[in-house]
């Protein structure tokens, strides 16, 4: 996906891409994944998953996330807010 | 008769229980102040910890078949004594797995719990002994795994975390695939099992079996991580491919051995 675009993602489009990573690199069961899902709880990422998870985020948005803001992370709504901060920023 | 024994066994587990206490203790105050008043650097200090454990906990294991709470039954156990840079995986049915293992490996590494860590009977041994605390980042966990392996430790996982609930099948965790694939490190499998159950999760030390335990313990062949996943996979498919091998090659093992007993 090219840059303008992504600056362009509305909150459901960066929901379906954070399923998509989900669903490929962490074989999370594609139904599970719901804004209200906890990460580490309902789908079973552990926290070498989640810096994982942020390397990935980055690439896809092309911004530096800072460790501290994401270990606060814990559902996938938290996640999708972060990027969209991310990417107003 | 049966309740004589049955009452000398309950007597002499609580015996057991309280000189393992009192021994950790002991090692505590008298034996790491000699150890560090020796010659030698952190790391022979290190090794004669680790070795003075393995002989303690091996009178520990002689003291309990002598007395008749348990009989021990090993195959292949010179392959745990001799492993360098090995990561040592088992299944955990009982408390005194730990100690069986350690009581035939002269050189260990483990992991051990935060509060043991921390605690005023053994904590002072555990970390003379360079066990690896569990209370920190699970990064820095598997980094401080793979570095004692990369030093030539053998060391010991207990891939479930904890004690296998009974009853339920095994669930691994995925640490112990995240170590081996943070290293080129061969696995060895250890397949325990115990029978009648005891010393099991969530169970007091005086809910004794009703005969001698009979416990077995059994080296497998190594493997290494290209044995049980396609190669080149991405890291977070890779972990997970391994554990769930990991736990399949487990209950199969178990199962074998299991009717191998009967």
């Amino acid at each position: 996906m090219k840059m303008e675009n992504i600056m362009a993602l509305s909150n459901e489009a960066i929901f379906d891409e954070l399923k998509k990573i989900l669903v490929e690199s962490f074989e999370t069961p594609e139904e599970q994944i719901t804004l209200e899902a906890n990460l580490y709880e309902d789908l079973d990422l552990d926290s070498i998953d989640a810096v994982d998870l942020a390397v990935k985020l980055q690439t896809l948005t092309g911004k530096r996330i800072k460790a501290d803001e994401f270990k606060a992370v814990r559902t996938v709504a938290d996640v999708v807010r972060a990027v969209r901060s991310l990417l107003d920023s | 008769m049966r309740k004589l024994n049955y009452v000398w066994r309950l007597l002499m587990t609580g015996v057991a229980f309280s000189l393992f206490s009192i021994g950790g203790l002991m090692i505590t105050l008298l034996a790491c102040p000699v150890i560090r008043l020796l010659p030698g650097d952190a790391n022979r200090r290190r090794e004669r910890t680790q070795w003075l454990i393995h002989k303690l906990f091996g009178v520990f294991v002689g003291f309990m078949c002598t007395v008749g709470i348990m009989r021990l039954h090993l195959k292949n156990a010179d392959a745990l004594a001799e492993a360098r840079g090995a990561l040592v995986l088992a299944n955990h049915p009982t408390l005194i797995d730990v100690v069986v293992m350690i009581s035939l490996m002269p050189r260990s590494d483990c992991v051990v719990k935060g509060a043991l860590w921390n605690s005023p009977f053994l904590g002072g041994v555990v970390r003379a002994a360079g066990y690896i605390s569990n209370a920190k980042s699970s990064e820095e966990l598997v980094e401080s795994c793979v570095d004692a392996l990369q030093q030539g430790g053998a060391l010991v996982i207990f891939p479930e975390g904890t004690r296998t609930q009974p009853g339920a099948p095994m669930r691994f965790l995925r640490g112990a695939a995240h170590i081996a694939l943070g290293c080129e490190q061969p696995i060895l499998p250890v397949v325990l099992s115990c029978d009648p159950p005891t010393l099991s999760k969530g169970r007091p030390w005086y809910d004794i079996p009703p005969r001698r335990f009979e416990y077995r313990l059994e080296v497998k062949s190594p493997l290494s991580v290209s044995d049980l996943i396609e190669p080149d996979l991405p890291g977070t498919l890779a972990v997970r491919r391994l554990t769930v091998a990991l736990e399949n090659h487990f209950a199969l093992e178990l199962a074998a051995c299991g009717q191998s007993a009967h």
